[in-house]
């Protein structure tokens, strides 16, 4: 298709080598300008004048065409303006314009459960796009962290009388349990799914990488069965059950976060999220700050010697080991980094939704959560991003207002949501035959699939 | 230079390994052995009922995880979609015996019924060979030489698009299969029955392994499936089409879902489009326990497998319980994996020499 | 070339560039096999010896130039169609298969045949060549020693009664004695009437044995002569054999 269209072009006198002459920035402004003509002709006549759509078209150009890699501190820009972006959305967002085919731009509580995806995309990018290791299980992760704000706060651990409220916010008077500030879970949280991360991965990580996926899957798999069963543990040995998710009745209500009355008074910090009056503007502001600091710490890891040491078992683990890169030891902490994102991402996003039930946490999530990686690019942090927050928005909203749409248009009455996996199998399909490396690849990793690995991991069980 | 690798490390391994491993594992075997001895003579009804049960689910696991052995042993892929090509088999025959297309009932006659679950059966082969085939030629060749996770993560999204087949042509719902096999008993222990439906499962799978032994071991294209899966290149210097003689690996794994399909049908008398999901993984343990890429080690595993989710399903004397057999299932998926990553019968290879 | 050349060409490799990714592996290499004749391509590791014979049996697809064997177009032909036209190839690190006896291993080398009472022949004279394979005909390839698994992997390319037979590297990492053996074997082989392309780090041995040569630099040809000629030359004595 691709040699069809320069063969077109070709004849109106663009070849590709033309085309490649050109300045990047020149480029860039030719696609954008095809884009914004593909907007009047197209979107207009049916959608109608926008002048919101326009001004979102002119700022998303401005940062686009110009390279800005040539101007003084302009590597910076791209990055800033994104944040810029992503901060004033609450703003903004009410001003915006009709989209083709999705209908509407994301909610703010969308927006805010994309923060939530994305920080879970990239903690799985850890393992899988730095390490190399294929992790099916990391919704074992999620259910840690989520369980772990669940006990911390929440009436949960009432049943066991043990109460005490440790800069908790939002509990009514009277209610017995643990109730800890939600930036004290997190860390609980986040520590606790990486010590178990060390846990599953001692063991395990010696496997080569498909067994090592079956292993995770299973792990996975026995958390979402702990998760159901365990309103009733070990009746066997106490003779009375030990109750620790609740089951399908699930723990509730969990805190919502907030910074307590003390900095609210002195530092104007909010003091509780859920009550506040730009309750989800909050959370997701909450949320773009954990993105951000799960982004520091991917770059700083990737730039860093364990990073390099990730690369090298990826691309060949018995070289990498007779460099003396100590094999264990860096793919378990590649585990318990990435269990460790998971485990924020789980807490925050428990925290907001105030209660954890057994049915979150299913095989389909770490397969979801994989997607985002997949589709984004294994490796790259901009593609994870984009891939992270384009599939949550899908599963929360887009394919319902896609299903909407196409309903519709064609007036059918199909419901899409329904078939939301099927959706994600084809686009894992797809993206592995044709973009391998991703949306936005990672050069390295786009390199690995042109010349391919030595992936013959060196711990084999072959018996021969 | 891979095989050299993999050929000395291990065995450095091999000399550390005993001291874990044969511990662990004689109390694990002691323990159950003790568990199962104790609710024999407790409850010796419930016993012999969930051994027929669990045995003859395990022949039909081990049909399945035959179909994951054998491709394993080829591409060295985990064919997550295998489950999934069985779940649609399993439809497949539903609708082929049911009265839409042949209507049969438990009351047709012999000769009726018996040429109609054969068409059925050949109907559900052909059908999984030819989808397994297609899977091969669609979504895994184009990458043999990528790295290996990619024709992995293909193998997860050709799964959630099979079970969404599933979904789309049979709705959410589990549904039934019309009940025709004979339930009459052929012999009673303890006073249980052991049914002519329950043979009907051991009929069908023991000639089919036979054939695929014999497939494996004794024609010219086994021994090509043999060679290409020891060393691919070499056998394509023999003048093997490596091409082909993987497509013939998943036209015979895909086949061997659809007879599952079909017999898991009609004996279980119901399926739903997340049975693929759920019985895959199973079979796949089983497959891993015996050994993956080991025909007879498959058939192992998946005895031993099935035999454990019916005792643990069925057994009452300090039995977890139904809600825990999933669990157990995949506490010993990873025990074995990391303990004995090669399975209980060792060597890695198609032919289970 | 030298050589006034009276026999027909088995094989002609005409300009051929190939790829590994993005990395070049071979520039317009060219070579010419006549029949009945032994042609080494010498060079030093990674200079595209083996690459071109990868080429030649398909497993490598050249992106441009052509093969012909026996005047036929092979260049974008199968491995397994290859074979059936009459070229083996005993690979580099002779890739036997080690779960298969020594037996198996030599009827996988006829796989594309189907006479078997020939095939038994063939068999018989393979064990003839080779006595120490008739003792372990029974033995599991992959736990033979290196120069018991290079005689079996010679003898399995033989099975498919080869018009043109490619050696790569037979006497990498065999002992000295073994060395000789194989190539005197080779050169009984090429006795029946089969052209041999032998591809060798040890130059001298492969020049000894060869009627013509090959030099291979970085993906290139560099020189091409008989074997004599190229045993003279100054270049090739400093680079490959090793004299000052």
């Amino acid at each position: 298709m691709r040699d069809g269209l320069w063969a077109g072009l070709a004849r109106l006198g663009w070849t590709e080598e033309r085309w490649n002459a050109l300045q990047s920035w020149q480029r860039r402004a030719a696609k954008a300008a095809i884009v914004l003509v593909l907007g009047v002709v197209v979107l207009a006549p049916i959608y109608g004048f926008d002048l919101a759509a326009y001004l979102a078209f002119l700022v998303v150009a401005v940062i686009y065409v110009p390279d800005w890699s040539r101007v003084r501190y302009g590597n910076y820009f791209l990055p800033l303006a994104v944040l810029v972006l992503c901060f004033t959305y609450p703003y903004y967002l009410p001003h915006m314009p009709k989209l083709p085919i999705f209908t509407a731009f994301p909610t703010m509580t969308t927006a805010f459960t994309m923060t939530i995806f994305v920080m879970m995309a990239l903690g799985l990018n850890i393992v899988v796009g730095y390490a190399g290791l294929l992790d099916l299980g990391y919704v074992a992760f999620y259910a840690i962290g989520a369980y772990t704000a669940a006990w911390l706060a929440s009436p949960q651990a009432d049943r066991y009388h043990w109460s005490f409220n440790l800069g908790g916010v939002g509990v009514p008077p009277g209610l017995g349990g643990i109730h800890v500030s939600i930036w004290l879970v997190l860390i609980a949280a986040a520590c606790l799914a990486g010590i178990a991360g060390v846990i599953i991965g001692l063991p395990t990580l010696r496997l080569r990488g498909d067994y090592l996926a079956i292993v995770t899957l299973g792990f996975g798999e026995i958390v979402g069965v702990v998760a159901t069963n365990g309103d009733c543990l070990f009746q066997g040995f106490t003779g009375h059950c030990v109750n620790i998710t609740n089951g399908p009745q699930g723990i509730n209500p969990i805190d919502p976060p907030g910074f307590g009355h003390w900095l609210h008074a002195h530092l104007g910090l909010p003091d509780n999220f859920l009550s506040a009056s730009n309750s989800l503007d909050l959370f997701f502001w909450a949320g773009i700050v954990l993105v951000l600091f799960v982004v520091f710490c991917s770059r700083r890891l990737r730039d860093s010697k364990l990073g390099r040491a990730w690369v090298a078992i990826r691309e060949d683990e018995t070289a990498a080991a007779a460099m003396g890169v100590p094999l264990m030891r860096t793919k378990t902490w590649a585990y318990a980094i990435g269990a460790f994102m998971g485990g924020i991402a789980g807490a925050f996003l428990k925290s907001e939704q105030g209660g954890a039930f057994n049915t979150d946490f299913a095989f389909q999530f770490s397969i979801f959560v994989l997607c985002m990686v997949i589709l984004g690019g294994m490796g790259s942090i901009w593609g994870v991003i984009l891939g992270g927050a384009f599939l949550a928005y899908l599963n929360i909203e887009g394919i319902a207002n896609i299903g909407g749409w196409y309903n519709n248009t064609f007036g059918k009455n199909t419901d899409l949501t329904k078939y939301s996996y099927g959706i994600y199998g084809v686009i894992l399909v797809l993206v592995m035959l044709f973009r391998p490396a991703g949306l936005i690849p990672s050069a390295r990793r786009a390199a690995e699939f042109e010349l391919g690995v030595e992936d013959q991991p060196l711990m084999d069980a072959r018996a021969t | 230079m891979a095989t050299q690798a993999s050929t000395s490390i291990p065995r450095l391994r091999a000399l550390k390994r005993p001291n874990a491993a044969v511990p662990i594992a004689v109390l694990l075997l002691g323990l159950i052995l003790f568990w199962l001895g104790e609710n024999l003579v407790r409850t010796p009804a419930d016993f012999y009922q969930n051994f027929v049960y669990g045995a003859t689910n395990g022949l039909l696991y081990g049909l399945i995880a035959i179909g994951y052995s054998l491709v394993y042993g080829i591409l060295e892929l985990i064919n997550f979609a295998h489950g999934d090509v069985f779940m649609l088999g399993s439809m497949m025959a539903t609708t082929f015996v049911g009265v839409t297309i042949l209507g049969l009932t438990a009351g047709s006659a012999w000769y009726v019924l018996w040429p109609g679950i054969i068409a059925a059966l050949l109907i559900s082969m052909a059908f999984c060979g030819t989808l397994n085939a297609s899977i091969e030629r669609v979504a895994y060749r184009r990458l043999r030489t990528a790295p290996r996770l990619a024709p992995l993560i293909t193998a997860i999204g050709m799964s959630f698009i099979l079970q969404n087949v599933g979904l789309v042509w049979k709705g959410p719902r589990p549904i039934s299969t019309v009940d025709i096999l004979p339930h009459g008993a052929i012999f009673t222990i303890g006073g249980v029955a052991y049914t002519w439906s329950e043979f009907f499962v051991v009929a069908v799978t023991l000639p089919t392994l036979a054939l695929l032994v014999w497939l494996v071991q004794r024609t010219r294209h086994g021994k090509a499936m043999r060679a290409t899966a020891q060393d691919r290149e070499a056998a394509a210097m023999m003048g093997i089409d490596v091409d082909r003689t993987i497509s013939f690996t998943f036209l015979l794994a895909g086949a061997l879902a659809g007879v599952a399909g079909t017999v898991f049908a009609l004996y279980n008398t119901n399926t739903s489009f997340l049975t693929g999901f759920r019985t895959g993984l199973i079979a796949f343990t089983a497959a891993v326990l015996g050994g993956i890429g080991n025909l007879p080690g498959a058939v192992l595993g998946a005895m031993l497998i099935g035999l454990l989710e019916g005792f643990s399903d069925g057994l009452a004397w300090h039995a977890l319980g139904s809600q825990w057999t999933e669990a157990v299932i995949f506490a010993i998926l990873i025990i074995i994996l990391v303990l004995r990553p090669e399975g209980l019968l060792g060597e890695r290879t198609p032919e289970g020499g | 070339m030298s050589t006034a050349v009276a026999t027909r060409t088995v094989l002609e490799v005409e300009g051929i560039d190939a790829f590994y990714g993005t990395i070049q592996a071979l520039r317009g290499v060219s070579i010419e096999v006549h029949e009945g004749e032994v042609v080494t391509l010498i060079g030093a590791n990674g200079a595209g010896k083996s690459s071109t014979l990868r080429a030649i049996n398909g497993v490598l697809h050249p992106r441009r130039g052509k093969i012909r064997f026996e005047g036929e177009d092979i260049t974008r032909a199968d491995p397994h169609d290859i074979v059936k036209r009459g070229i083996a190839q005993s690979p580099e690190g002779r890739r036997l298969f080690p779960r298969m006896t020594v037996v198996e291993n030599l009827e996988m080398g006829a796989f594309q045949r189907k006479d078997k009472a020939e095939i038994r022949e063939d068999m018989d004279r393979v064990f003839e060549l080779f006595p120490r394979l008739q003792e372990r005909r029974d033995q599991k390839a992959g736990t033979m020693s290196g120069g018991e698994q290079q005689m079996c992997a010679i003898g399995r390319a033989m099975m498919a009664r080869p018009k043109l037979l490619l050696l790569d590297e037979p006497s990498l990492g065999l002992a000295p004695i073994f060395v000789e053996r194989i190539f005197e074997i080779v050169e009984q082989i090429n006795k029946q009437g089969v052209s041999i392309l032998l591809v060798e780090q040890n130059a001298l041995m492969a020049l000894d044995a060869a009627d013509r040569g090959y030099v291979l630099e970085t993906g290139r040809v560099v020189l091409a002569d008989d074997a004599k000629a190229l045993m003279g030359n100054e270049q090739v004595r400093k680079t490959y054999l090793g004299e000052d």
